[in-house]
């Protein structure tokens, strides 16, 4: 047949256009998958390299092992883990009568539209959707074991209305399909008015009135804070996000009117509402659940029937009015005022135009209310002035201004702390607190000691807190009427050394009376070193202390140097390094608040600040408009470059790398086996294979309360492309953070840490962007779920156990988001302004103790994610005082530096300066972006040159203390393999491209023949 | 004259007149927006080069039909959307994970649709004759 004849002119001219298309979309897909490669086989949990075996070789090659034998015995583990948590971080806040624990079978129900929705934890990319079939709601909750008869009627009645969609209009989406980004739509109250409730609903009351249960909701999530004005339209009485609504006014009126013997609120929340309205509803117990994870419902009913007994305590305070800490008289949005004088403020740095201070100093939290409620105790500064009185009816009252304080939480039982005895070593730098604790109620129970100390303040000197958390023990669970423990507990008399940014540019402890106390929080310990001081209910105590449970020791030496060396390096002197990140550098416009002058120094409000010529120099010296990347702030390297790229020579293997020192040479030779695209690829997450020097691919995921969008390996030892096989069963959902704070229990953190070690083994990845550990400085933060506290050392210190737990299994923890990154307005890029105390005393205490390294025992954490916010005028990234002098030269730092997650090198995080300053790496899927940034100027910079190979060592010398190096032996090699959606890409661009050749052919061929027939025509 | 060059024009070379208009809007939006800089996404400086040889392939083969020609404006179409997608694909997340201030600005929705556009019209354009007595 003549090939003329087949088909005709019109069909090869639709193939060709259609396979064209095909050959096209093909080409692209397949180059978009393989920058996306490391996501896209995270997600399809696949892998592209496999380890082959050269060798005959006895090692075992895993370093870092798992306990256990199958996935589901992890999970299992893991889930027993999660549920201690909660049992342990539930506070009980107020429980008048012993109205709780109630009976086990008590007929109960359950009001507001959350009890058929519970918020499992936050949304962003910490937020995780618990799998439905083990997710423990509040219905399985109420039933496992018998344990509550739940009113069905009413919680099917929510349940109807939330599948039927009937909230759309406040809520659109439940809480557990709704695990997306934090938004304001998320942050509704779809809470269903009473007038609405059918009759079968009211008349069941009856039959469930044993006690009736309000659970209150509030979530939070990445990328928007929480609504600080009304949430809904139909809510017109709310001026904000954690107050009430008129609905659940409406459904709390509704319990009090209704025949229920008792009243009990369950806090699902994971910042801090406010809850003056406990008395006006006649509620009888209140339980702080937080974000329960998927299993914590559990923990929350055994805790409502008395099978577990209560032991956290609140590491937030929880304040009458959430706009009366001074912290919230500058959050939000703020934009310079001459916004115009800033290099691309209209566009892609945009982001540069905004700023945020922190006014109140030292003075976050409960270091403020207590502080000022020392102050009026003793009637000084104005304390009881109106100034910065949000609840109080006349002048300022502490009673009026807080509702529960830092530290507070009660036990169906009762304990007896007895301070015995206090030996402080000021010349070591140490103290011993020894504290019995018997337990003199008639169930079994678990206490916390909390240590505090009231540092010697003068007006006018270095801010004080009143009181500040130096130490804290969990109790064993001690028996009732006779469980007595003894603990002594060791105070680090570093922990409350004043920072001097003012005078000495160091740590100082001034000379003067120091106060150790006991109590059941912040305020009861205060009220004990005022009742030490002589202090009673007639000067204005809000009760009296107890005496013996402070004691007073007097520092009678002053050394300036004495504090002023690292922990880590005794011969490192600590001084400034945040002065440019004082809005005083610049133009002497802030004052601090002051305990000197509480009304004089009360936060202003800086909105419409103009930016001096000096901060809008040093804003705009990071950014170049040109997009040639060559900001002012950056000078390219001139030197010759030399480098060994690529070289063949040796053949080193990352593996045998393992155990060797940061400065041992070894790694030059290795490092000159890399060739430099492998390192620009690399510089990409450390995520990328390096086959010069067989090192996997890895992974990282996001935390903190799971590995997300992860799921267990048949077996934890399958490292390579060709063993790995894939469950179905997701990895588990934590509780938040917050009820880890609840549980105080640093041991407790470090099992959580081990749990997520085990889940990063099987299945879960290397890197772990987690735990969070920034500061609750506001109650409004959307991301406080992700972070502890508004406490930078218990902060701290259950952040240091979890990161070294996790490492334990080899996990790199990348602890965020550091730092000073504590509110989500504006977080990409804002400039964030402090004084150095309040720095180092705070904000930098919460991430510190995991970077502080003593020694081989005391190891420091492998990882760190900087935050997206500026320190003053500089990134995160780009701060080398951060980096070089405080991670590196104070706290002996060695770990990985990653930025948070970016795609475009020219809004804000320039790769030259960062490299220059002490990132390691970027935290990027994009081929396209960073890796063509570095490309075009590695080879011309000899500055960038050098840092990128100091990075990709650092990543190195990480990776051989991680579970990287699981299934390498110095004989094993890593080979690429083609996976199964790359073979399919290959074989579409094949198949299209012949497909293409041929219809053009045909194509053609027709063309010619009828341009023929018509010549001959 | 005018009319002349008209009379033999079949529906394929309107389509292919739309399409060329449709890639011309793209890379007036592209400047409006500030080309690379601007604030929005960074779009691939390659992806502007494609559409606009393909603009000006376009424009040759609408004042002069050949054989294949009208498949060429076509394939840089074609490229020019490959290319974004690749380079879009970034962006997009940024989007998605709320990074670096990126937002889907009206301009850059806007480019889409006209590049969608350019590809459908002249899709169609090189299946059938752009001029009647081809």
């Amino acid at each position: 047949m003549k090939i003329t004849k087949i088909g005709n002119l019109l069909l090869w001219r639709v193939l060709t256009a259609v396979f064209l298309f095909l050959l096209v979309v093909g080409i692209a897909g397949s180059v978009v998958t393989t920058e996306w490669s490391g996501y896209i086989n995270k997600y399809l949990n696949i892998s592209n390299t496999k380890i082959v075996e050269t060798g005959e070789t006895t090692v075992d090659p895993y370093y870092y092992k798992s306990e256990y034998d199958t996935h589901t015995e992890v999970m299992q583990a893991a889930r027993n883990v999660a549920y201690r948590a909660q049992a342990e971080g539930t506070v009980l806040m107020t429980n008048k009568n012993n109205a709780l624990p109630l009976a086990k079978n008590s007929k109960v129900t359950f009001f507001s539209y959350s009890t058929a929705d519970i918020a499992y934890g936050g949304t962003g990319s910490g937020g995780v959707t618990a799998s439905e079939d083990r997710e423990t709601d509040l219905l399985k909750a109420c039933t496992n074991d018998g344990k509550l008869q739940l009113n069905t009627e009413l919680y099917n009645y929510y349940l109807g209305q939330i599948e039927a969609g009937n909230q759309a209009s406040n809520g659109a989406l439940t809480r557990k399909t709704s695990a997306g980004w934090g938004a304001p739509a998320a942050y509704q109250v779809p809470e269903i008015s009473p007038e609405d409730f059918p009759s079968n609903v009211t008349s069941s009351y009856d039959n469930y009135k044993d006690a009736a249960v309000f659970v209150l909701t509030r979530v939070g999530g990445e990328g928007n804070d929480l609504i600080t004005t009304s949430a809904t339209e139909d809510v017109t009485s709310q001026t904000h996000y954690l107050e009430l609504t008129d609905k659940e006014k409406a459904v709390l009126q509704e319990m009090k009117d209704g025949p229920f013997a008792k009243r009990i609120v369950l806090i699902n929340a994971f910042n801090t509402p406010e809850l003056g309205w406990l008395d006006e509803y006649d509620i009888d117990a209140c339980l702080y659940i937080g974000g329960p994870g998927e299993v914590g419902m559990d923990a929350v009913t055994d805790i409502l029937v008395g099978e577990v007994n209560p032991s956290g305590k609140l590491a937030d305070t929880y304040a009458t009015d959430d706009f009366s800490s001074p912290a919230m008289q500058n959050f939000g949005d703020f934009t310079y005022a001459n916004a115009t004088s800033i290099v691309g403020h209209d566009g892609s740095f945009s982001n540069a135009t905004k700023y945020l201070m922190y006014n109140e100093g030292i003075y976050v939290g409960y270091r403020y209310y207590e502080t000022r409620y020392a102050d009026c105790v003793n009637d000084v500064a104005g304390a009881n002035s109106k100034t910065g009185a949000f609840a109080s009816t006349d002048g300022w009252n502490y009673s009026e201004e807080v509702e529960f304080s830092f530290g507070y939480g009660m036990s169906y039982t009762t304990f007896e702390q007895t301070l015995d005895r206090v030996e402080v070593d000021w010349a070591n730098k140490k103290a011993t607190v020894t504290v019995t604790v018997k337990n003199t109620g008639d169930r079994d129970g678990k206490d916390v000691v909390q240590v505090y100390v009231q540092a010697p303040y003068t007006a006018g000197g270095i801010e004080k807190s009143a009181v500040q958390l130096v130490a804290f023990d969990k109790t064993d669970m001690l028996t009732k009427k006779t469980g007595e423990q003894t603990l002594d507990i060791e105070v680090d008399l570093r922990d409350f050394a004043s920072y001097d940014y003012e005078n000495y540019g160091t740590y100082i402890m001034e000379k003067g009376k120091y106060y150790f106390a006991i109590g059941n929080g912040a305020h009861d310990a205060l009220n004990n070193i005022l009742a030490k001081q002589g202090k009673t209910v007639s000067d204005g105590m809000d009760y009296d202390g107890d005496a013996d449970k402070a004691y007073e020791s007097e520092k009678t030496t002053f050394d300036e140097n004495e504090y002023s060396f690292s922990v880590a390096n005794d011969k490192y002197k600590i001084k400034n390094q945040f002065e440019k990140t004082d809005i005083n550098y610049y133009d002497d416009s802030v004052k601090y608040l002051s305990r000197s002058n509480w009304s004089g120094t009360w936060p202003a409000n800086m909105s419409d600040y103009t930016a001096s010529a000096e901060l809008l120099e040093d804003i705009n010296g990071y950014y170049d408009a040109t997009g040639n990347y060559e900001p002012a702030h950056y000078t390219p390297g001139t030197d010759t470059i030399d480098i060994t790229y690529g070289s063949t020579a040796t053949k080193y293997n990352i593996v045998m790398m393992m155990g060797a020192s940061y400065d041992d040479e070894a790694w030059d030779v290795l490092l000159d086996q890399i060739t430099l695209d492998e390192m620009i690829q690399f510089s990409r997450q450390g995520r990328t294979e390096i086959l010069s020097v067989n090192l996997n691919a890895t992974t990282a995921v996001d935390g903190p309360a799971a590995w997300t969008k992860s799921k267990y390996k048949t077996d934890w030892k399958d490292v390579s492309a060709d063993e790995i096989e894939v469950t179905e069963e997701s990895m588990v959902l934590y509780p938040t953070e917050t009820v880890f704070a609840g549980t105080w229990n640093v041991e407790l953190l470090y099992e959580i840490g081990v749990s997520f070690g085990e889940e990063g083994l099987w299945g879960g990845g290397v890197g772990w962007y987690g735990p969070g550990a920034n500061t609750h400085r506001t109650p409004f933060a959307g991301r406080n779920f992700e972070y502890y506290s508004e406490d930078g050392f218990i902060a701290g210190k259950l952040a240091e156990a979890e990161v070294k737990g996790a490492m334990s299994k080899g996990v790199i923890p990348y602890i965020k988001h550091f730092f000073l990154n504590d509110q989500e307005t504006n977080r990409i890029g804002v400039c964030t302004f402090s004084n150095e105390q309040a720095i180092r005393e705070i904000y930098l205490r919460a991430f510190q103790y995991a970077f502080e390294t003593t020694g081989e025992d005391d190891p420091s954490c492998t990882g760190v994610m900087g935050g997206f916010n500026r320190l003053g005028a500089t990134w995160t990234g780009h701060h080398s005082n951060l980096w070089k002098n405080v991670m590196e030269g104070e706290f002996g730092f060695t770990g990985n530096v990653t930025t948070d997650f970016g795609q475009n090198p020219a809004g804000l995080m320039n790769p030259q300066l960062a490299y220059e300053a002490g990132t390691t790496m970027f935290c990027t899927s994009s081929a396209t972006t960073f890796v063509n940034v570095i490309k075009d100027k590695v080879t011309k910079d000899s500055k960038l040159a050098y840092n990128l190979r100091e990075a990709t060592k650092r990543i190195l010398y990480n990776f051989t203390k991680s579970m990287a190096m699981n299934g390498m032996t110095s004989t094993s090699k890593i080979v690429r393999v083609m996976t199964w959606y790359e073979i399919a890409f290959t074989v579409w661009i094949v198949i299209s491209a012949v497909g293409t050749a041929a219809s053009v052919l045909m194509m053609t061929i027709h063309i010619i023949n009828k341009n023929k027939e018509v010549t001959v025509k | 004259m005018i009319a002349e060059f008209f009379k033999n024009k079949a529906i394929g070379w309107y389509l292919s007149a739309a399409a060329c208009l449709c890639a011309l809007i793209f890379v007036i939006i592209y400047g409006v927006r500030g080309g690379d800089g601007g604030g929005y996404s960074p779009v691939s400086g390659v992806a502007v080069a494609m559409i606009i040889i393909g603009i000006l392939l376009n424009i040759g083969v609408l004042v002069k039909d050949f054989g294949i020609g009208a498949f060429l404006p076509y394939l840089f179409y074609l490229i020019t959307f490959g290319v974004l997608f690749n380079s879009e694909m970034a962006f997009l997340s940024n989007v998605g994970f709320g990074v670096d201030g990126s937002v889907v600005d009206g301009g850059f929705i806007a480019m889409c649709i006209f590049l969608a556009f350019a590809m459908i019209a002249s899709f169609a354009a090189c299946i059938m004759k752009l001029t009647k007595k081809a």
